[in-house]
Order: structure tokens, then C-alpha cells, then sequence
């Protein structure tokens, strides 16, 4: 499987997860998906930002290096910490967490393709309150590598 | 003109294990690090005439067997010693576990050893090579954790002087 195909489903098998499990009710805003935020006080997007193979044998089962991103927006007028509540509870989702990627068949059963393990999230604070035009937003990234394992 | 000017590198190897069985137990270690690392000794006498060198001379030393060393991902350690249908899995090779029914490439009351084969492939395609280390025997076999991957070092010698080097 190409990389380009392998990405398509990484990132459906992550974003899948991702509204299966995110219980903080605010929107997700996904990459090339048109998401109205204006009326949101908090809000979260989600990248698939980098997939990268390090150097393997050609013959090796491949193993691919995956980073995961996830922006979490705050300006609640009374919460100063939905920010970091958000950003928490994103690195909790991915914490240790293993995950089947899945490619559909049609006409028959769903064939795993890999198995992706995600490891310790990193949290930052970008938060600037010098912002001229959003002097409240908060801005907290998460970021989480994984390796995906690729089945034989 | 069979010769290639490309380089190679890691992702042109393979390793595969033999044992000595009539028809070999054949494994290719697919989690190898890609660090497979050998060395060839050669001994020689240094005769020095009243403590000169310009004035001495050499004479060649007895033949050294090479060092063979390399590392691989580490999956499960065993497979046919927990079930006779899982897949051969390389600790139990190296091993000798008998569940696995390998043999030695050495005669019986010999140290246990087994064939390597490293074959690099050309990119070009005209020149991919083969080199055979015989009899190589398991000196220390070091398994470690890793945050990327738990690893098995391998280090050993092959009881010939230079591997056999082919082209295929």
C-alpha cells in the first residue's frame, strides 16, 4: 500500500476515534472540513501533521513514524482553564493507546492494515496575551507521536 | 561490464539463518537493525632483528576466526516452543531450543553453529552479492529494552578465516 492510501486511512482511523471518544462537548474542527466556530466560545482541531518512515530494510515489515496534533482554543469569558481542561483530556486519549487501522472491502469483511501505538503526548502553552485581536484565547497543542505497524 | 558504481546500504540487505538440518531451517530476520557488522583478523609475526625493522621480517600468524555481530527488533521471543504452528522466532534459533528441532552445522560433540547468509542486493540490478559465514557460534546474546524497540544483540564468530563471497 502506498503511503498517499496509507495516510487516507490513518487519518480516518484517527479522526474515527478521535468523535467516537472526545466527550468535551465543543466542536472538532478536521483539516478541508468547513467548521463555523464563530459562535464558540471553546473549540479543537485535529492534525495528522507528519507520517515518516525511518530507515528499514526494503524486505522489513514497515514501520511508519506518526505525529498527531491537536490545537484546543479557549475564550470562555469565566473558564480560564478550558483550555487546559481540553488539552488534558485530548493527551489522555492518545495516552499508550494502540489502535487497528482498517481498510473497507467491499463486499467483504474489513482487513486490518496496521496497528498504530501511540506513546507520551506532549502539552505547550502558546497562549499570547498580547494577541491585539483575541486578548482572552487561549491556544494549547497538544502533540503525539506513534508508530504505525504495518501488517505482513 | 557486470560491475555497479551504486552504493549500498542497509535498505539493500537481507539476513537470513540457516541451521544444518538436510533441508534447512531457513529464517530471515525481517526486524533487523540493518548493523550487521563483521570483522576479518589476520596475524602476522613481527621478527625484528636485534630490536630493527628495516633489518627484520614477517612471518604470517595463525588464521583468526571473524567476529560477526548484529542487532534485531525484538517481537516475541519464542514461537514453536509455545506452539508447534507459531513461526520459527529468531531468540529460539540462536538458541538451540529444542522445541525448534534446529541443528547444528557442526559435527556432533561441536559447539552448536549455524550458517548466516547476507545478501546484498545491487540497485542496479547487475551486481547483488552473497556472503556466507559458516559455522558461526553465539558468544554473548544481549536482550535489552528501548523506548523505539526492545532489541537482541547478537555477537558471535563464524570458525572460518573469510566468509564466501558470490555473486548472484
Amino acid at each position: 500500500m502506498d503511503a498517499s492510501n496509507f495516510l487516507r486511512l490513518l487519518t480516518t482511523t484517527i479522526q474515527q476515534y478521535w468523535s467516537a471518544q472526545f466527550s468535551v462537548p465543543v466542536p472538532t474542527h478536521f483539516p478541508g472540513v468547513p467548521t463555523p466556530l464563530q459562535q464558540h466560545a471553546a473549540w479543537v482541531e485535529l492534525w495528522v501533521d507528519a507520517l515518516h518512515t525511518p530507515p528499514q530494510r526494503t524486505h522489513a515489515p514497515q514501520r511508519d513514524e506518526v505525529l498527531v496534533t491537536i490545537h484546543c482554543f479557549s475564550r470562555h469569558p469565566q473558564d480560564k482553564f478550558q483550555g487546559q481542561t481540553l488539552a488534558g483530556n485530548a493527551a489522555s486519549l492518545f495516552h499508550h493507546r494502540t489502535l487497528p487501522v482498517v481498510e473497507s472491502v467491499p463486499d467483504g469483511e474489513p482487513r486490518q492494515v496496521a496497528t498504530v501505538i501511540f506513546l507520551e503526548p506532549q502539552i505547550r502553552d502558546l497562549t499570547r496575551s498580547t494577541e491585539p485581536t483575541q486578548p482572552q484565547l487561549q491556544h494549547l497543542v497538544v502533540s503525539v507521536q506513534g508508530v504505525a505497524h504495518r501488517c505482513p | 561490464m557486470a560491475v555497479s558504481h551504486i552504493t549500498r546500504n542497509l535498505r539493500d540487505g537481507e539476513l537470513v539463518i540457516k541451521d544444518g538440518s538436510d533441508t534447512p531451517l531457513t529464517m530471515t530476520v525481517l526486524l533487523d537493525e540493518g548493523d550487521l557488522t563483521w570483522t576479518q583478523r589476520q596475524r602476522t609475526i613481527e621478527v625484528k632483528d636485534r630490536g630493527s625493522i628495516s633489518q627484520g621480517h614477517t612471518r604470517k600468524g595463525d588464521e583468526e576466526s571473524i567476529s560477526i555481530s548484529f542487532t534485531a527488533k525484538w517481537t516475541q521471543l519464542i514461537g514453536k516452543a509455545a506452539n508447534e504452528a507459531d513461526p520459527l522466532q529468531l531468540y529460539e534459533l540462536l538458541t538451540f531450543d529444542p522445541a525448534t528441532g534446529a541443528t547444528s552445522t557442526s559435527t556432533a560433540g561441536e559447539q552448536e553453529t549455524l550458517t548466516l547468509e547476507f545478501t546484498v542486493l545491487d540497485p542496479a540490478g547487475v551486481a547483488s552479492e552473497r556472503i556466507v559465514f559458516e559455522k558461526v557460534y553465539r558468544e554473548t546474546l544481549t536482550l535489552s529494552e528501548d523506548n523505539d524497540a526492545n532489541l537482541i544483540a547478537f555477537a558471535g564468530r563464524s570458525f572460518s578465516p573469510k566468509p564466501t563471497v558470490s555473486r548472484i
